[in-house]
């Protein structure tokens, strides 16, 4: 990840510690490097993109999680797997806290929530049928 | 947020609501289109406002069970107007609120609130 001047990064390190600032280079960009194209909302764009690949990124690398999965790279994987999450804490924190100014900053919202949801809930699964219903809508069809 | 701050300072924490609003399809169009959402809305805001003013009864299970049917037949029926959406987000936040949901400090119920709260205009 290059040198951010992201204002979220002394938050990351603060979670992390700058000895795993190495490993989040396979992270995606930090959002405020993206967010410099003229739009209004470029930075939650930007956030909701990257929450996405974190999502990806979180769903490869959960085994880390797992006490009884021994099998080889564990510890990397265990330092990458908490440095995920916790840029998934702040970038998720980020993306709630912004106002979107155009649909576009809705759709962002709306794709980081649908990542997080990861697959079609079941009709009657407590809301997120719903939910995941209003996302399509503001998706519009897209895929 | 830096962006954040800026952005609140020039339009306003209502913005959001105001593009949806400026996007509207209008009373009619949107009584056309997603006439069956809103009615169906209705009918559920109804059923919560009846579920809590009656006590533990076949009575109550019969309003819950009618408003869980209709709360499945929203998340299917598709929203064709910014309206429509509004609506599901109404409703999104009354099936929460029938559910009691006590933790929402998970990744889901942060972004569906945020989304909620955006929708409705209540940034």
């Amino acid at each position: 990840m290059p040198e951010a001047t992201s204002h979220l990064t002394p938050s990351r390190r603060d979670f992390i510690g700058g000895a795993t600032a190495g490993l989040l280079a396979g992270l995606p960009v930090a959002a405020s490097a993206l967010a410099a194209a003229d739009h209004p909302d470029a930075e939650l764009i930007a956030l909701g993109a990257e929450y996405c690949e974190l999502e990806k990124a979180y769903a490869r690398l959960c085994w880390a999680d797992d006490d009884c999965d021994k099998r080889p790279g564990k510890a990397a994987a265990v330092v990458f797997f908490k440095a995920t999450c916790a840029r998934m804490e702040v970038v998720c924190d980020a993306i709630i806290d912004a106002t979107p100014m155009t649909l576009e900053g809705y759709r962002a919202k709306a794709r980081a929530a649908r990542a997080n949801l990861r697959d079609e809930p079941e009709p009657g699964s407590d809301g997120e049928a719903i939910l995941y219903s209003m996302i399509c809508d503001l998706l519009d069809g897209e895929g | 947020m830096r962006t954040e701050t800026t952005r609140r300072s020039l339009f306003g924490a209502g913005a959001g609501l105001m593009l949806l609003a400026a996007q509207a399809a209008g009373g009619a169009k949107a009584a056309e289109l997603d006439g069956e959402l809103l009615a169906l809305e209705a009918e559920l805001q109804a059923l919560e406002k009846e579920a809590d003013a009656a006590a533990w009864s076949d009575d109550l299970n019969r309003i819950l069970d009618r408003y869980w049917q209709i709360a499945d037949r929203i998340g299917a029926i598709p929203a064709r107007t910014p309206e429509g959406i509004q609506c599901k987000a109404r409703v999104l936040r009354s099936v929460r609120n029938m559910l009691v949901v006590e933790d929402e400090s998970d990744h889901i119920s942060r972004h569906t609130l945020g989304l909620v709260r955006d929708l409705l205009g209540e940034g």
